[in-house]
Order: structure tokens, then C-alpha cells, then sequence
């Protein structure tokens, strides 16, 4: 695959297209030919195969244990050393290259210009203890969105792109900047955070933005079920909204939700979920919060790894009040944060 | 010569002899070569063109008012405005813009032509030919394409 292929712009079909949901639209290419683009949830929804992406056969699995994972869409770079790390691709906007003497240093923050735009540019090794970045000759540079900035984020090289469903160990490998750890095509692969990166080295950007609570907020935070399958992203998520502020609970299927919403005490005043899960899934969750009279006022976030516009509306039309991306931390803490100042009101 | 209410481009899809007032024409284009097929779109859809940038849907007239269509007798896409998009109209000869000043449209349901008296709204002669006024409307109305099927 090419990592330096330019982005490109879809435009949406005419009338006469638009009942064809297996088209997001089309795009213009450089010698003025049109290709048209594929909707993957839309070509899933008129197969009816939604769900049964575990069976793909290219999905590497975590073959030693057999265990199946959340499948993830990942970018395998390394620092110039024997260390493989994995960056969620849902996370990343470009990938550009730079030539080392161009960085700058600004204070403790080196910083380069992409896009006519001085960046502020990381490294993994800026907060985890792995081998630090070969400087030494031009670095490719991961430029993603956070914090209401453009960053990026030195690595030496890129690997490579895959989809795995897999699940991360977080109890041998986790430290600052690194969720956790998990073997990729025989690799032991240090799965990258890039928003702990970031709040390492930057904490005042994180607070400047204000999607942690202050004191005074913590008081009337919202307590939180977070419902996910996995242990992973269940701790995951429990761990960056108890830094955040906020109270939780935890739950492994919509069912253990269902038993803890009611509960006579319950105080739950905010649901997060997953959708794919065993015994009662993410959309029989929201159908049942939303049948349900005591419980149907609950605001409900749910998170998936997969996104897809078919899926977003489906959410929307049971009652989700909102549809995001599990490893979007600083997006899911402004929505819930959101929804805790209209509470507070 | 100076476009007004009365101008009409006439052309013809297979040996029918059609017109659309030029109000309704933003332009015409003479390459048909670069259509490319959406597969999966109605069959009257021949593709979508790149105009200026702009995606622009081609709907195939002979195949949209159930005639036969040939490829090889077709050589011009009429790009009208609808709404806030444009289509492309594949007809098979864009033969002339007239002035129709004088001219009498006769808005008779009593259609001596082959289309769907909905698509027409009246006819007229030229060069001693029935030609049909279309209702460009109707033709590109979705709904009423769909409930047809």
C-alpha cells in the first residue's frame, strides 16, 4: 500500500445515484477520471453481513492464545530499533516525511512545519521507556488531530498496515504512552497512546482545553457505566474517565447493565457502550434503556472501533445519543463533559 | 445570437425529435467517451462525467423513455440545471438552437409520438418534423421513476 497517497475529497452523487447505499460518492482523480467510492457498511447492509467480520481470514488472530479480539485497524511503525508499535489508524489524518535537521526546538518542544503550519511534533520516547527515535536520517511523521491541534508524531519507519482482532495485555507493557501490548504477525507490538503522549509532555494543553473536571465539577460529575466485552477497552475507558473526574461502574454485556440500571439505588446518571458484545449486545441495550420509564432519560454514548455511517444512524434512531470511536479519548470526555454541564444547569 | 424565453435546443433521441427550452440548458458536451458506468444504477443511469470538477449523473434518454439505445448513434450529453444539481441528458443528435418566436406549442394530451405523454409538454413542427417539447420535470423526477418500477 502507498502511506504517501494523497487525501482525497468524496463528493456525493446526484439524485439519481443516491439510492445506491453501497456508494459513499466518488472522488475526482488527477487526470480528471472519476472513481466512484464503496461504503463498506453499506455494501454489509445489502449483503446482510453485518457482524461477521471475526470470520474474515486476512484478521490476524492472537494465534498462541486463540483469543479473538476487538478487530482494529492499526499503522506497525518502529523507532529505528527492534521495538514494533501500533498506532490506531482511526487516530491518524496524514502521514508525511521530514528531514531531521528541519525540527526545531521550541523550549522542550520540537516542532516542524507541515501543511504551510508549524506542528508540534512527539515521540514515543517522550513518555514510554523504549529506544529512542533514529534521528539520523529523514523520519516519517504520523500527523494526527487532538486538543483542537494539528500534532504529529516522529517514528523512523513505517511497517505497515493491518487489521487484526486481537487483545492487548495491559499489565506487563503499560506505562505512560503505551496502552498495552499484544503479538502482531509473531511481533511483540506496543500499542501507542497518543493522547497520554501528548498530556505527558503537554499536561497544560489538556487543562487549558478543559475535557477534565475541575474540582468544583467533580462534586456533580456524572457517574458512568461502561459497558464493553473486552477487558481491554474496558479498562481502557473505566481508567481515562476516573483521571477525567468522573465516577464509574463497569459491566461486560448489556445484560450485567440491565441488572445494575435496576437496581433500586442506582445512581447511573450516563451510559457508555460497547455495541458488539455476547449475550446482549449494544443495540438490545439502547432498546431497553430506551423502553424502559425509569431509565429512558440516561444519556447513552456508544462506542465502537468500526465506524460507519449506517451505524451511526442506527445508533441514533434507537436512541444513542451520540456514536464514537473507543479509542477517541479526548472526543468521548468533551461529549460526556458536555452532557454533565447540561445536568449541572 | 441573443438567448430568450423563446430559444429551444432541438435534438433527437433515436429518430424522435425533441426540444428543451434553452433556459433550462447549461450546456451541451459532444464527448461521450469518458462516462464512467456506476454499476449497480438503474439502467438508465449511463455513469456520471467530471464537469469542471462536478459530478454530474448521465441519464440515458433512449433507455429512460424505453427505446432502444445505441451507442454508436449517440454523440452528445445535454447538461441541464435541476434543482441545485445538474444531469446530463445522452440523447442521440443535438441538431440546432431555434428561435420559436411565432411558433405555436400546442399543449394537446393527444401526443402523436412514441414517449410517455407524461414527459411532453406540448409539440411543435420543425422542418416539418413532430418534435416534442419535454417536460424536464417529470423526467427527472426520481419518485415517479421509482414508483414506475
Amino acid at each position: 500500500m502507498t502511506l504517501d497517497s494523497p487525501e482525497i475529497v468524496v463528493k456525493p452523487f446526484g439524485k439519481h445515484l443516491r439510492n445506491l447505499p453501497i456508494y459513499a460518492g466518488a472522488t475526482i482523480l488527477g487526470d480528471g477520471s472519476i472513481a466512484p467510492i464503496l461504503d463498506v457498511t453499506g455494501i454489509m447492509n445489502v449483503l446482510e453481513i453485518d457482524n461477521v467480520y471475526f470470520e474474515d481470514e486476512e484478521i490476524t488472530t492472537n494465534e498462541e492464545t486463540d483469543e479473538v479480539g476487538e478487530v482494529q485497524n492499526l499503522l506497525i511503525v518502529t523507532n529505528g530499533h527492534d521495538e514494533n508499535f501500533a498506532v490506531p489508524l482511526s487516530n491518524i489524518i496524514r502521514i508525511e516525511k521530514i528531514d531531521p535537521s528541519k525540527i526545531e526546538n521550541v523550549g522542550s518542544l520540537r516542532t516542524g512545519e507541515f501543511l504551510g503550519k508549524s506542528t508540534g511534533l512527539f515521540t514515543i520516547d517522550d513518555s514510554a521507556d523504549v529506544g529512542p527515535v533514529d534521528l539520523s536520517s529523514p523520519c516519517s511523521v504520523i500527523l494526527f488531530e487532538m486538543l483542537g491541534r494539528t500534532l504529529g508524531l516522529i517514528v523512523k519507519e513505517i511497517i505497515d498496515s493491518v487489521k487484526v482482532a486481537v487483545e492487548f495485555d495491559e499489565q506487563t507493557y503499560k506505562q505512560p504512552g503505551i496502552l498495552g501490548a499484544t503479538y502482531i504477525n509473531d511481533n511483540l507490538t506496543l500499542l501507542v497512546d497518543l493522547f497520554g503522549i501528548v498530556s505527558k509532555k503537554m499536561p497544560q494543553w489538556v487543562n487549558e482545553n478543559g475535557i477534565h473536571l475541575s474540582e468544583m465539577e467533580k462534586e456533580g460529575a456524572s457517574k458512568v457505566l461502561v459497558i464493553d466485552d473486552s477487558q481491554f477497552f474496558l479498562n481502557q475507558i473505566n481508567s481515562f474517565l476516573l483521571e477525567a473526574g468522573y465516577k464509574t461502574l463497569t459491566a461486560m454485556n448489556g445484560q450485567e447493565a440491565m441488572d445494575i440500571l435496576k437496581e433500586p439505588d442506582c445512581d447511573v446518571s450516563f451510559v457508555l457502550t460497547d455495541i458488539e458484545m455476547p449475550v446482549m449486545d449494544g443495540w438490545e441495550l439502547i432498546t431497553a434503556i430506551r423502553n424502559d420509564e425509569k431509565l429512558k432519560h440516561i444519556p447513552i454514548v456508544a462506542v465502537t472501533s468500526v465506524a460507519g455511517e449506517q451505524n451511526v444512524t442506527k445508533g441514533k434512531d434507537l436512541g444513542a445519543d451520540a456514536y464514537l470511536l473507543k479509542l477517541d479519548r479526548e472526543e468521548i470526555l468533551q461529549t460526556i463533559k458536555s452532557f454533565n454541564t447540561l445536568e449541572i444547569v | 445570437m441573443v438567448m430568450n424565453d423563446n430559444n429551444y435546443v432541438i435534438f433527437k433521441v433515436n429518430d424522435l425529435y425533441c426540444a428543451l427550452s434553452c433556459l433550462e440548458v447549461q450546456e451541451i458536451i459532444r464527448d461521450t467517451d469518458h462516462i464512467t458506468p456506476i454499476p449497480q444504477a438503474d439502467e438508465s443511469i449511463s455513469g456520471v462525467i467530471n464537469i469542471r470538477g462536478k459530478i454530474v449523473s448521465v441519464l440515458n434518454l433512449p433507455t429512460h423513455f424505453k427505446l432502444d439505445f445505441n451507442k454508436a448513434d449517440s454523440d452528445s450529453i445535454i447538461v441541464v440545471n435541476d434543482e441545485d444539481e445538474c444531469v446530463g441528458l445522452y440523447v442521440s443528435e443535438v441538431i440546432d438552437v431555434i428561435d420559436l418566436s411565432g411558433t405555436e406549442i400546442e399543449h394537446t394530451p393527444a401526443v402523436p409520438h412514441k414517449l410517455d405523454p407524461h414527459y411532453v409538454k406540448g409539440v411543435m413542427e420543425f422542418n416539418k418534423e413532430i418534435t416534442a417539447v419535454l417536460n424536464l420535470k417529470e423526467i427527472l423526477n426520481v419518485e415517479s421513476a421509482e414508483s414506475e418500477l
